[in-house]
């Protein structure tokens, strides 16, 4: 459908090939309309009185939009001059952790000019949050993103080499910039760069114990759910759900970073 | 009965056996009051921390922190592990048993993975784990009163377990009854495990996991320690003639089952599984489970240098399992008559040379008698097997070496057959055969000295075959 | 016993005052020296609006000034809900009289959607909740996620209508920070109420 698509993102300006027949919405905002679609969760929840028909089937995502790469540190330095009391001199101390925006040497200064198109890392969820809801957007929902991410079954095999290839990387001083190739949905950088915070990461916060399938004998949590996985031999999907499961809300860290969601266009 | 010193681990092994120690109960143990406060003395492998001198338990802190980090895992072969405190195995901790545990995880920011840790010491949900899963950059804090007295293994349980274990996030912790264990002359640290790269054994390079590998429980490397080779040469463990000498032996797997054996020594006193109120004595293998330890003690009677390995025979001489206890001191011929040969051991793949009585590395031929001399010690522990020791090989399956034409024909060609291999079909002596020869990770040194012998032995040309010509032809091929 | 009778009497006097509990706790922000800005950890830093059970709206900042102890479940929970209550009416009734009435029992819903102020209002009563000392919540989508990512309660729909969700309770001090939490319904209220006598101990 195109040839190549001009993508705004922020406060810059890129231009991305596209494969030729990709249905991909990209408005000029940065973010793809993804459609609704019938998704199987790798994490299957269910109450422990549910009927199994219920734990295996797959779940309808309603239509969104999503930011087509991570927020970089050049979108998130725009948002920092609107909203002075997320600047890493003023943040509250309920809302971040002493890593917050680490690289960044001063309030309003990325790490370097190179900076600028890498994903923004140390940020909390509040952060991400906030920064989501300033362009009247939210966090996508675990769902959201694992769905992105499963692309309708496209690519399945290159999205586990390279996480896996991913885990494997020393990490860097930085991450890599955003500006990989595209899924099926016109997606882009989903593994390889950053981890990304969930609007609702806490809602899976047992699964870190990953041989605790049984979850009715935790006392620590309200209410008998069994945990299954569609598919253990996914090792990268284990590792989402863990990294989700250690998060606080005010924790930040090298790796992570976010993209926001939105309604259907 | 309160000793702390005895004699000899048999002595200890007596005692043991006729129930005079480890009375303590859970119970005491649970109720045994802490005394002061003290930070752990950690250790990594091949050592141990210095054995518990307190008559009393206490409160004990533990700081493992977590690294991600690039390292050797085998030469040339690089890998990125993850650690309990930048090393595989992870520190080793040594407590008393009472002692009430205060662990801290400490995830460093520099890493990528979210971790925690569950160790085999504690009785509680996860054995931490459900207590300790900490985002990179954090902290995670929580205590056990150690009740039962052993050696356990503990490992990271976060999932992909699988991946966590098998990129080396394993370690052990000590759990001293209060009686002590006996003394002893040299107390070391040897923990097992395999590890799956993309790239099979020997490939070069920055060598990912592979998911694959794992989950068919098909290792490229099995290792102690933490790479191949981590025990030998000048990094080998030592010991005196007369000596004592304590192995705490783990495996963290992730998949692998350790048939634990040193060569040429009998175990006086092995305590199965870590189990301190048990041991068992004159063993001479013991099976150490994935995620399980043991405690094996044996006295030197005689120098050398002995070879530690996994008995399933192939990961010690193809995957790596195979590290090194060098003894020196008096020869006692009535224990070992230390004879006759002095062939030059060469296991396969691992760049491990030895020869017996404490040497680390075969002389060089000063002339061609000697290359043909050191020649039939290669070809006994190389090649003997398939071509026979009369050179006459096997008929439709192993060509003969004795009288080949194609051996006579082409020296070159021998030389290539040796150290790349060949899988084609081929025609000896009129016969023809249609195998497969294994390119052989021998030496230059090796492989003239091996051809020579070939050539000066069953009525072949008699030729010499030296190491520059095995190297240039080497640079040639490539 | 005498101790639970007292209770009871004291909280029939405070009837009146606890009906109106934000402008309660609005009095206690001018006599009690509460900071005009929140502490940089504190909660009430979150904007979140908040309704009790009487309908009145309530900004979760006006809970500052006093120690709470604060929950998060939901009524219609017949799990580990009822026990999370339990813990904290166990801990109201290990307390004197006199320290019990300087505390706030916060009870926020995550059901925002069955659990209206109505509704929270009759599990109160039906639960014997003394109004004076105990408020229950009811907060929008946005509100409940905010408050239990910065009480770390971690919580999903269960997909028969009800939430899984961590058994936390929280105590925190009149500046709006966490003293100290309980995680576990089989875990111990000592050290919570301990934490929670000394902050009394400290304020007088």
């Amino acid at each position: 459908m195109h040839g190549a698509v001009a993508i705004a993102v922020g406060t810059l300006a890129l231009v991305a090939p596209l494969a030729v027949g990709l249905a991909v919405e990209l408005n000029s905002d940065g973010m793809i309309a993804l459609p609704a679609g019938l998704y199987m969760p790798f994490l299957r929840v269910r109450a422990l009185n549910a009927s199994n028909a219920d734990a295996t089937a797959a779940r309808r995502i309603d239509a969104f939009r999503l930011d087509a790469e991570p927020v970089t540190n050049a979108q998130f330095l725009d948002f920092l001059i609107a909203h002075p009391q997320w600047r890493k001199s003023r943040i509250r101390a309920l809302f971040a952790d002493d890593r917050y925006l680490k690289r960044w040497p001063s309030d309003l200064e990325p790490a370097d000019a190179g900076a600028r198109d890498e994903p923004v890392t140390n940020v909390s969820w509040f952060a991400a949050e906030a920064y989501c809801k300033a362009r009247g957007l939210r966090l996508p929902t675990t769902e959201q993103w694992e769905y992105a991410l499963a692309d309708e079954g496209r690519g399945r095999e290159t999205v586990r080499a390279r996480s896996l290839e991913w885990f494997a990387e020393p990490n860097g001083a930085h991450p890599p910039s955003v500006g990989g190739p595209p899924n099926g949905f016109g997606v882009r950088d989903m593994v390889g760069l950053v981890w990304e915070w969930t609007l609702d990461f806490a809602a899976y916060a047992r699964t870190g114990e990953s041989r605790d399938s049984d979850g009715k004998d935790s006392a620590n949590f309200c209410g008998g759910a069994a945990a299954g996985v569609a598919d253990a031999t996914d090792y990268p999907a284990f590792m989402r759900y863990s990294m989700r499961a250690s998060l606080k809300a005010d924790y930040t860290a090298d790796n992570l970073g976010f993209r926001c969601a939105g309604g259907a266009p | 009965m309160r000793v702390r010193s005895f004699g000899s681990g048999a002595a200890m092994a007596a005692l043991l056996i006729a129930g005079a120690a480890f009375a303590a109960s859970r119970e005491d143990n649970l109720n045994d009051p802490i005394t002061g406060q003290e930070n752990a003395v950690l250790a990594d492998a091949p050592n141990v921390p210095p054995p518990v001198q307190r008559d009393h338990a206490t409160k004990i802190v533990v700081h493992l922190e977590v690294r991600e980090l690039e390292g050797r895992l085998a030469d040339a072969v690089r890998y990125t592990f993850w650690t309990f405190g930048g090393h595989v195995p992870g520190k080793f901790i040594r407590i008393r048993e009472g002692d009430l545990v205060e662990m801290h995880l400490d995830n460093h920011p520099d890493n990528k993975m979210p971790h925690n840790i569950d160790l085999h010491a504690v009785n509680g949900p996860g054995g931490g784990a459900a207590a300790s899963l900490t985002a990179p950059g954090h902290s995670s804090v929580f205590s056990f009163k150690a009740l039962n007295p052993g050696l356990y293994v503990y490992h990271c349980a976060t999932a992909p377990v699988a991946m966590h274990i098998g990129n080396g996030m394993y370690g052990m912790i000590l759990v001293e009854p209060k009686e002590g264990l006996p003394k002893v002359d040299h107390e070391y640290y040897v923990m097992q495990g395999d590890f799956y790269t993309q790239g099979a054994n020997g490939d070069q390079g920055l060598q990912p996991f592979s998911m694959a590998k794992v989950i068919d429980e098909k290792p490229e490397y099995v290792v102690f320690n933490g790479s191949v080779g981590s025990t030998v040469g000048d990094k080998a463990l030592t010991a005196k003639v007369g000596e004592t000498v304590r192995l705490f032996v783990g495996d963290g797997g992730p998949n692998l089952v350790s048939s634990f054996h040193v060569i040429g020594q009998i175990f006086d006193v092995v305590y199965p599984e870590g189990n301190l109120a048990a041991p068992t004595r004159n063993v001479q293998t013991t099976m150490i489970p994935a995620g399980g330890a043991a405690i094996v003690q044996f006295q030197m009677s005689v120098p050398g240098t002995f070879i530690i390995v996994d008995h399933s025979i192939e990961r010690a001489f193809n995957r790596g399992a195979l590290a090194q206890l060098k003894v020196s001191g008096e020869e006692n011929k009535l224990v070992y008559s230390g004879k006759t040969f002095d062939l030059v051991y060469q296991p396969e793949g691992t760049g491990i040379r030895v020869a017996g009585q404490g040497q680390i590395v075969a002389p060089a031929a000063q002339s061609k008698a000697e290359r043909i001399e050191l020649g039939a010690g290669v070809f006994a522990n190389n090649c003997q097997a398939c071509h026979q020791a009369d050179g006459e090989g096997v008929p439709d399956a192993f060509p003969p070496l004795a009288k080949s034409d194609y051996l006579n024909g082409d020296k070159i060609r021998a030389i290539k057959t040796v150290t790349g291999g060949l899988e084609t079909k081929l025609t000896v002596n009129g016969h023809d055969f249609n195998g497969v020869m294994p390119a052989w990770s021998l030496s230059d040194e090796d492989i003239a000295d091996v051809l020579t012998y070939v050539y000066n032995t069953w009525g072949n040309s008699g030729q010499e075959v030296t190491p520059e010509e095995v190297r240039a032809y080497r640079i040639k091929a490539q | 016993m005498s101790h639970r009778l007292l209770f009871v009497a004291a909280a029939a006097a405070l009837v009146a005052f606890g009906s109106g509990a934000a402008c309660a706790h609005d009095m206690q922000h001018m006599t009690m020296d509460a900071p005009a800005e929140p502490t940089s950890a504190s909660l009430y830093n979150l904007e979140s609006k908040w309704t009790n059970q009487d309908g009145a709206s309530v900004p979760l900042g006006a809970l500052g000034g006093k120690p709470v102890v604060a929950a998060m479940g939901y009524t219609s929970c017949k799990d580990m809900c009822p026990a999370i209550v339990a813990n904290m009416m166990w801990i109201e009734r290990h307390m004197s009289e006199d320290a019990a009435r300087r505390v706030t029992f916060a009870f926020f819903s995550i059901d925002s959607a069955v659990d209206t102020p109505a509704k929270l209002k009759v599990y109160a009563d039906e639960h014997g909740l003394d109004p004076g000392s105990w408020t229950l919540f009811h907060g929008d989508d946005d509100a409940v996620r905010e408050l239990a990512a910065a009480l770390g309660v971690g919580y999903r729909p269960d997909g028969l209508g009800g939430f899984d969700h961590a058994a936390v309770i929280s105590l925190i001090d009149d500046k709006g920070e966490i003293v100290v939490q309980q995680r576990g319904t089989q875990a111990s209220s000592d050290e919570l109420l301990a934490a929670l006598n000394s902050l009394l101990e400290k304020r007088n």
